[in-house]
């Protein structure tokens, strides 16, 4: 059995909706409840005054006529039912002998109204067979009760007027709550449809199509989610994009050496080759490309671990000047071989906390580089230096040909070559400073490029050093 | 050791609770006006010689009169909520005995001659004849509501009063059957028998909406009509002394005097719905039921002498005459 579930439109319509329809039971039972109240209550205050007034004239002794007149006169006049009562037995006084005879005021009256005490009647009386609201003043000559006012307004009519205003004011509730309703449906529409738009999108995204954008529509948390949801689409598009850019660079880059391997290795096998000697010379090609892509695979093998956020570096304390001396060290032949003048200016105090090989891997894919792009009789310099507390600098600068100032931001991007052709008959994979880059991220290190066209680049690390660390 | 101290003080307090109250007792030498205060349940005694109430008793007991026995040491209690009738000892201020009656004992007298006793019962609508020990005699079944008792100095013969009946039950009582029915007004209440004069003075508060304002005179004979006496409102209670034949009216307070010929020779407003009274000797005593307070007014003038304060509802009131210490 499915359990029915409410969607979000209709929770948001059911919660206004009984929001809107208890609000307004509740304050019209408080407005009935507060309008009878005051108006009983003013009723007894007019009805008790009335009584006092009609009271003051008695001034003891037995009831006469004259003033049992002048009572009914005014009880003609008053919009009140007055009566004055001087009946023994309806004052109860014959109590005592069990009269069986349903006396206007009960016991409990009487003794109240004995001690001049004024008695409010709220309710069905059966006397007058309905609901009144009454006053009862005693007519008291010394300790006798002569006789009382009894004083009642039927409670019909108290209840006529809150009827009438009962009238006027269920139809406007109901207009009032249907008004609520549709307003709150809107509501919820307007809330729940960029959320069905954006479940919308998420479908399509998840079947590749990146391109469709939420309308942001308000700058509420809707919109910012729907703002958000874009930002995430599109950086998932760049994602993909750099991805496929990434697969296509990888084919391409193997599918130069593998067109070399094949081509020299079908000459050879198709006999086009005539001397040893240029056989010689395309195994050598064939070789040499093999190599290539060796260095390449070894190379994305590389990066793609060190871009697992999660690879694992044997970090030790490092003499960072010794590691930095131990790799220019197997230069020399090539330095010479180029005629590069290599100066250093190595800080032997800084001491970081790091991966050899990797560190050495850094050193070695910059200065690789540096031989690389330096002319004949250039100059190679490397400083390493304490640059404040925490962190070390160390810098490689070269004479070479520097490269233009547009391309700088795109260091260290896989693939990325400051000039196609060249650089790939030079030798490099296009992965030696995507790599560094990684490895100084893994080291919470930073590095950038300074470069001037024609004048030569440098290379600068920032490492934090082995008291850095501690004190973090 | 202090758990036997605790026993014994709980096993003291249930002693004591058991144990019958004990009222202040009233002296035997003492003239002694007794007041029945239906209201609190309560009964106040006043010291007539030195004209001071001497004490109040608080029975907290829903008693509606009493009555004095011939012995005029022992005082009977009864009303129509309890099931017994209690014989309290004056003297000693404690309960002596109680005689099992059931409810709905509403009045009681003691016979003129000293040897009955009469209840009225409401619940049996009879009225039943008692020994003074407390032995049931027999029982007169009589109409509905039976309230007031009257009867001729002989005690032979009582004339029952009821609320609902438009007629007086005559019982004789050692037949112990009703011989008789004068037709009264209803709800007629109060009476006084003139056996000299033949006649027989009813009272009343009058039947639904009327309010009754005459005293009804009939032939003890015939059981006729003599006679109308106005005397506004509900005339209720009556006693003949050497000075005149007295009249209360409770609805309009006032005692109202009578001579011989039934002439009105003095009226005095007095209390506050007052609805029983005693003759002294020279004076009347009043019970004012709604301001809990007892008159003492002078029969040959008809004015008040003096007040005291009562319990709460006073209903009935009795004399005992201080007897002499042998």
């Amino acid at each position: 059995m499915r359990r029915w579930s409410m969607t979000l439109v209709q929770k948001i319509w059911f919660t206004i909706s009984v929001g809107v329809i208890v609000t307004i039971s509740f304050s019209y039972f408080l407005s009935h409840y507060f309008y009878q109240k005051l108006y009983v209550d003013n009723v007894e205050k007019m009805l008790m005054e009335e009584g006092k007034n009609l009271a003051s004239d008695y001034h003891g002794g037995p009831i006469t006529e004259q003033y049992r007149k002048q009572v009914e006169w005014y009880n003609e006049k008053s919009t009140a039912e007055i009566l004055l009562v001087s009946n023994p037995r309806e004052l109860s006084a014959c109590l005592p002998f069990h009269i069986d005879y349903d006396s206007l005021i009960n016991e409990e009256d009487r003794a109240k109204l004995l001690k001049g005490e004024v008695v409010t009647k709220v309710g069905f009386e059966e006397r007058f067979g309905r609901q009144i609201m009454g006053v009862i003043v005693p007519l008291l000559d010394e300790q006798r009760l002569e006789g009382v006012f009894y004083l009642y307004i039927p409670l019909a009519s108290i209840q006529e007027i809150t009827t009438e205003v009962a009238y006027i004011w269920i139809p406007i509730a109901f207009v009032f709550v249907f008004i609520l309703l549709i307003a709150g449906k809107m509501m919820a529409d307007r809330i729940a449809n960029p959320l069905k738009e954006m479940e919308a999108v998420a479908y399509k995204m998840a079947h590749g199509d990146y391109k469709t954008e939420i309308p942001i529509r308000s700058n509420d948390e809707i919109g910012r989610l729907a703002k958000a949801f874009n930002i995430m689409a599109k950086a998932i598009a760049e994602e993909d994009m750099r991805k496929k850019e990434f697969l296509a660079n990888v084919s391409h880059e193997l599918r130069t050496p593998l067109s070399y391997v094949k081509g020299y290795s079908e000459a050879i096998l198709e006999g086009i080759v005539q001397t040893k000697q240029s056989e010689q010379k395309y195994v050598k090609l064939i070789h040499r490309e093999a190599s290539r892509m060796e260095r390449l695979v070894h190379d994305l093998l590389d990066l793609a671990q060190l871009e697992g956020e999660t690879y694992p570096l044997q970090k030790v304390p490092l003499v960072f000047s010794q590691v930095i001396e131990d790799t220019l060290e197997k230069y020399e032949p090539f330095l010479q071989e180029k005629n590069i003048l290599l100066t250093t200016e190595l800080n032997p105090e800084i001491i970081i906390e790091a991966d050899y090989d990797r560190i050495e891997q850094v050193i070695h894919n910059i200065v690789d580089n540096a031989i690389r792009y330096t002319p004949m009789g250039g100059n190679i310099h490397i400083q390493l230096e304490q640059m404040n507390e925490r962190d070390c600098q160390l810098v490689i600068s070269d004479t070479g040909k520097g490269i233009p100032k547009e391309k700088l931001p795109f260091l260290g991007e896989r693939f990325f070559r400051v000039d196609k052709a060249r650089t790939r008959s030079e030798g490099g994979t296009g992965l030696g400073l995507a790599i560094v880059k990684q490895i100084i991220h893994l080291h919470r290190g930073r590095l950038y490029f300074k470069s001037k066209e024609g004048k030569g680049t440098t290379v600068v690390i920032e490492l934090p050093t082995l008291n850095g660390e501690w004190e973090e | 050791m202090k758990k036997y101290v605790l026993f014994m003080m709980i096993g003291l307090g249930i002693l004591a609770g058991c144990h019958p109250k004990t009222f202040t007792p009233i002296p035997l030498e003492m003239k002694t006006l007794i007041s029945v205060n239906i209201k609190d349940g309560s009964l106040t005694f006043l010291d007539l010689k030195n004209n001071k109430v001497f004490t109040e008793w608080k029975m907290e007991q829903p008693i509606k009169g009493a009555s004095l026995l011939p012995d005029g040491k022992t005082l009977l209690l009864y009303g129509n909520e309890l099931e017994t009738v209690q014989l309290y000892n004056l003297a000693e201020g404690t309960l002596k005995e109680e005689w099992k009656t059931g409810k709905g004992i509403v009045n009681a007298i003691v016979s003129n001659d000293g040897k009955h006793l009469f209840f009225v019962d409401q619940h049996k609508n009879a009225v039943r004849i008692f020994s003074t020990t407390g032995k049931e005699l027999g029982t007169v079944k009589v109409g509905k509501k039976p309230l007031t008792l009257l009867q001729n100095n002989s005690g032979t013969k009582i004339y029952v009063v009821h609320f609902t009946e438009p007629f007086l039950s005559v019982i004789d009582v050692p037949k112990k059957q009703v011989i008789e029915k004068i037709n009264i007004p209803k709800a007629s209440a109060g009476g006084l028998i003139r056996e000299e004069q033949k006649q027989l003075w009813i009272g009343g508060h009058g039947s639904g909406k009327e309010i009754q304002s005459n005293i009804h005179i009939y032939s003890l004979e015939t059981g006729k009509l003599l006679e109308r006496i106005h005397a506004p409102k509900m005339p209720i209670y009556f006693i003949e002394t050497k000075h005149g034949i007295f009249a209360l009216s409770h609805g309009t307070s006032m005692i109202r005097k009578y001579n011989e010929h039934l002439q009105e020779t003095g009226s005095l407003q007095v209390g506050s719905n007052p609805f029983a009274m005693v003759a002294g000797e020279q004076e009347l005593y009043i019970a004012s039921y709604d301001s809990n307070e007892i008159y003492k007014v002078d029969q040959q003038h008809l004015k008040i002498i003096e007040k005291f304060p009562s319990g709460n509802g006073p209903f009935q009131l009795i004399i005992r005459e201080g007897h002499s210490l042998e």
